[in-house]
């Protein structure tokens, strides 16, 4: 079992919530914070490590402004996994504007055998959500309904 | 958080005045000793933030199963007018028309207790559960759509179970007003997989048999005997209401600037509920509430068979009837006095259920006499209620009540405080038989991650907003 905990500070740490969990991400630059959210959202599903690279997929996600986009990213990607069995062990952010991302991710397909599966997410919420620059690069919170 | 004002008026009744942008009173139904837990998290400013919203009716509510949730606290309860208030997604929630549904037997302790595991063995293979659990129904997208429209009358038409059900399920199993054009290409794949599913989290079907009587003549009109084994259901829309909501929450945000609507928490964006947007949302949101119910039909079928086939007896011999179902997380058109005056109003209950009380022609004829039965799970290990809906409901909190237990420790402090511990073998002590999906399930559904489900009770009963009739005591219990 997966301690959930501050595996890696820098990118992201878990947030109390009492019915649910939240994240709390970090980036230098934008497109990291976006692709650090990924790892930190797919954590919550499932043991990051233990998803291989195995096929590269290419999504686009458009929204009104970088809040919105943040949510529909996640969204998008709990998507993939609920529909279409894919895992993500990584993305690369390729292009970013306030209203569109465009991103690779490089993944499996769900195993149950492979992959421990650690919760069922509903969605990325809006509750508490923030997305802003500080001095020292990008930060994000993010509550999830679990 | 913690400066937020809260005056106790009379036994378990709290109000928060109406201050600032607030447009109404808030209220809370707990004990003295239920609100030092309550005020440690952020529900009440939710329910101060619920307050803000146009057209709010009375007052913003929680029940004492009161949390911190997104948007609503979980436990809230708010009307809007129909003309100057608005319909909220953030009101209802992703798990659209999650709901609990309770199933009395022919059956006693004594019959089921010796085969307890073989039961729970059964159910667990009929009844597809976990993350992502995909059903054995392949609805075509007609089919989805029919869904959609009919709800548990789906079901039924389909095999699954009697047209006699549907007389117990909150509005009959099936909305009017669902319209399939306003659901998204995503949500019908996410939906179409998913009906007969259990799902994940604090889903369950659980066993249990009658360990106390408080109020033998609503007992008896519920159909419940001391040692009688009844089952619970619990279970929503799956992917398909997450979906609805996400969808609905973007379209929202956008509504909100457009109708000048000031928003305390993205997550309360809405629209009013006279608007296009808000319309299309009420659409779609039925639909959502008609694939749980649905959802909950097919399961029951499924319940049935694996209890006939688990012990080698008759259907009949079985006896597994509807006692009551009723949904937590929905908004819905009902006819309420509001001072003084009898209005239809838009009510949401967001982790609350509805709790009409004796003589509302809404209560199925054969408890009219005692008001609607209201099913109140607790956590796995301990117990749940029944209780009936009182008059008070209808004239205080727009006949609602509460709706479980309500999380206490958050999932990371449930995982710490079940580290080292070998949690199947500890309720298997307390002879309740467990199987999971998932371990991490198992792990963060711990009971004492939950209040205790006597003190929300009590609480409701002390408000007078429910009347106790039965305890529940579980023995055997499938989650996902």
């Amino acid at each position: 079992m997966n301690e959930v905990s501050t595996i890696r500070p820098k990118k992201f740490e878990y947030l109390e919530h009492t019915g649910d969990i939240g994240l709390k991400i970090y980036g230098t630059t934008l497109p990291e914070l976006f692709a650090n959210a990924a790892e930190g959202f797919t954590s919550i599903i499932t043991e990051v490590e233990k998803i291989e690279p195995k096929f590269r997929n290419q999504i686009v996600v458009e929204a009104n402004g970088l809040e919105e986009l943040m949510i529909r990213w996640l969204n998008q990607i709990n998507y993939l996994f609920e529909v279409e069995g894919k895992l993500f062990a990584k993305w690369e952010v390729c292009s970013l504007n306030k209203n569109r991302l465009s991103a690779l991710g490089e993944g499996e397909d769900f195993d149950a055998q492979k992959h421990p599966i650690l919760h069922e997410v509903k969605a990325a919420t809006y509750h508490q959500l923030k997305l802003e620059k500080r001095k020292d690069g990008w930060f994000a919170q993010v509550i999830f309904d679990l | 958080m913690n400066e937020i004002k809260i005056t106790k008026i009379e036994n378990c009744i709290w109000e928060i005045p109406k201050t600032g942008k607030m447009r109404v009173p808030g209220r809370v139904y707990a004990s003295d000793q239920m609100m030092d837990d309550i005020r440690a998290d952020q529900s009440l400013q939710q329910v101060v933030n619920v307050a803000q919203l146009p057209g709010i009716l009375l007052r913003s509510m929680a029940m004492p199963d009161i949390h911190w949730g997104y948007g609503f606290p979980i436990g809230g309860v708010a009307a809007f007018d129909l003309k100057t208030g608005i319909i909220s997604p953030g009101g209802v929630g992703y798990d659209i028309n999650c709901g609990v549904r309770l199933m009395r037997t022919n059956l006693f302790r004594k019959d089921v207790e010796p085969k307890v595991k073989e039961i729970v063995a059964s159910l667990f293979q009929h009844i597809p559960s976990g993350v992502g659990s995909k059903g054995v129904l392949k609805l075509s997208s007609q089919d989805e759509r029919s869904v959609l429209c009919k709800g548990a009358r789906w079901a039924v038409e389909n095999g699954y179970g009697d047209e006699a059900d549907l007389e117990y399920i909150e509005e009959n199993g099936q909305m009017p007003h669902a319209d399939p054009a306003t659901i998204s290409q995503e949500a019908l794949k996410r939906g179409s997989p998913q009906l007969g599913t259990l799902g994940s989290g604090n889903h369950f079907v659980e066993i249990d048999f009658v360990e106390e009587i408080y109020d033998d003549k609503a007992a008896r009109v519920f159909g419940l005997a001391k040692d009688q084994i009844v089952i619970i259901v619990h279970t929503g829309s799956r992917g398909f209401g997450h979906q609805v909501c996400d969808d609905y929450i973007r379209k929202m945000l956008q509504a909100s600037q457009k109708y000048g609507i000031e928003l305390p928490d993205k997550q309360l964006c809405c629209a009013p509920f006279d608007s296009p947007e808000g319309q299309e949302y009420f659409a779609a949101m039925n639909c959502a509430i008609n694939y749980a119910f649905a959802n909950r039909q097919v399961i029951s079928h499924w319940v049935r068979e694996a209890f006939v086939n688990a012990l080698n007896i008759s259907p009949k011999e079985a006896g597994v009837e509807l006692v009551y179902e009723l949904a937590h997380n929905i908004a819905k058109l009902e006819t309420h006095t509001v001072n003084g005056k009898e209005m239809q109003v838009i009510v949401h209950r967001k982790g609350a259920t509805r709790a009409f009380g004796p003589g509302h022609p809404q209560v199925p004829a054969a408890y009219r006499e005692v008001g609607q039965p209201v099913l109140i799970p607790g956590d796995m290990g301990r117990y749940s209620y029944v209780l009936a809906g009182t008059k008070k409901a209808m004239q205080e909190t727009f006949g609602s009540s509460c709706h479980g237990a309500g999380r206490r420790l958050s999932r990371r402090q449930a995982i710490k405080s079940a580290k080292g511990r070998a949690i199947h073998r500890e309720l298997a002590d307390r002879g309740i038989y467990a199987m999971a999906a998932s371990r991490a399930t198992m792990i963060e559904e711990i009971p004492e991650a939950y209040k205790d489900v006597s003190d929300v009770v009590e609480a409701v009963a002390g408000a007078g907003i429910g009347k106790m009739v039965v305890k529940l005591h579980p023995i055997g219990v499938i989650k996902g």
